[in-house]
């Protein structure tokens, strides 16, 4: 190899490696700023309750009230209220036990909702919609408010 | 024996070895030798790597692909676009390309995956799909390049090594 080819050899590897070290630091910079967010719960926060109709003295107080429609496959529908303090959709829906599912690098995949779980074969998936619009974060990183309104339905893919 | 057809028996034990590497490092996320064997595949044999990667395929979606999950459709054209791009790049011999092209490959992957989504759920679920897996893209990439910037000298030599056995029948 000559020295204007040793020369020019060197220079392309210096620009492939900062090339690869810039995007990585662009990436990084990006999961900073954009990157879900895990949703940490406060500890000392009373556990969350269904809503029955009934009321009692002794009820604790809840700071949100999130209502949560379940469609199963057949179109049949379930109307969920939910009393709580949690941060999280995720805890909230686990603390009446209505999710279970696989942790996974991105959090909890939701894979059983109200004892019904989606079947693989049929490929069937758990999808969450807040005012009609498909959910683009895992329960884990959903945020919840006061009057929050979800929908969590039975498609297929 | 036929030098095709030593070459179509070695073929197939170098599909063994991508899967058997795959399941080997499935115990570390985002770790994986597949991209720098698919590399050297195609510097190496570049009409077999297609056959080798339509066999690593079909294997991986007997073995996982029940209820035709998205990383089948990802497959179809993520490995098949490294070797494409292998092709194009295939005179340089530096593990240092390499290993940059294995690292962006690797910081790509997410990107790369979430391209069907597009299609079936719209551009922000993409987007949000990509953004949600970031972390493990930066995770594939360092790894890549790390592996291929240790490995890719000592196992291009064995592979071109065993090639050359194999298609003249003699043991140097």
């Amino acid at each position: 190899m000559g020295k204007t080819e040793q020369t020019k050899h060197t220079k392309v590897l210096i620009i492939a490696l900062s090339c690869f070290v810039v995007t990585l630091v662009a990436f990084a910079v990006l999961f900073h700023l954009y990157g879900p967010k895990k949703i940490v719960e406060d500890p000392s926060s009373v556990p969350s309750s269904a809503t029955d109709g009934t009321s009692s003295s002794n009820a604790p107080v809840f700071a949100k009230t999130i209502t949560v429609d379940i469609t199963f496959a057949d179109g049949s529908e379930r109307s969920v209220t939910i009393g709580t303090n949690a941060a999280s959709l995720r805890t909230a829906l686990e603390e009446q036990s209505l999710i279970a599912g696989e942790e996974s690098e991105f959090g909890l995949f939701v894979k059983t909702v109200d004892g019904v779980t989606a079947d693989d074969a049929k490929r069937e998936w758990w999808a969450f919609y807040k005012d009609g619009t498909l959910l683009n974060t895992g329960v884990d990183s959903t945020p919840i408010a006061d009057g929050d309104r979800f929908a969590i339905k039975l498609e297929t893919y | 024996m036929k030098t095709r057809i030593r070459e179509m028996v070695f073929a197939a034990f170098l599909t063994a070895l991508l899967i058997v590497s795959k399941e080997a490092l499935a115990f570390l996320p985002n770790v994986e030798l597949v991209t720098l064997l698919l590399i050297l595949y195609t510097l190496l044999l570049p009409r077999w790597v297609w056959v080798i990667i339509a066999l690593f395929v079909g294997i991986e979606i007997f073995l996982y692909g029940f209820g035709f999950p998205l990383w089948i459709v990802n497959y179809l054209y993520m490995w098949p676009l490294l070797a494409g791009v292998t092709l194009l790049m295939r005179r340089f011999r530096s593990p240092v390309i390499w290993a940059v092209v294995a690292g962006f490959f690797g910081l790509l992957f997410g990107a790369l995956s979430a391209i069907p989504l597009v299609f079936i759920a719209g551009a922000a679920s993409a987007v949000a799909y990509w953004m949600a897996g970031l972390w493990w893209d930066i995770v594939h990439g360092i790894g890549n390049f790390a592996l291929t910037l240790l490995l890719f000298r000592p196992l291009y030599f064995l592979l071109e090594r065993s090639l050359r056995m194999i298609r003249t029948g003699r043991i140097d």
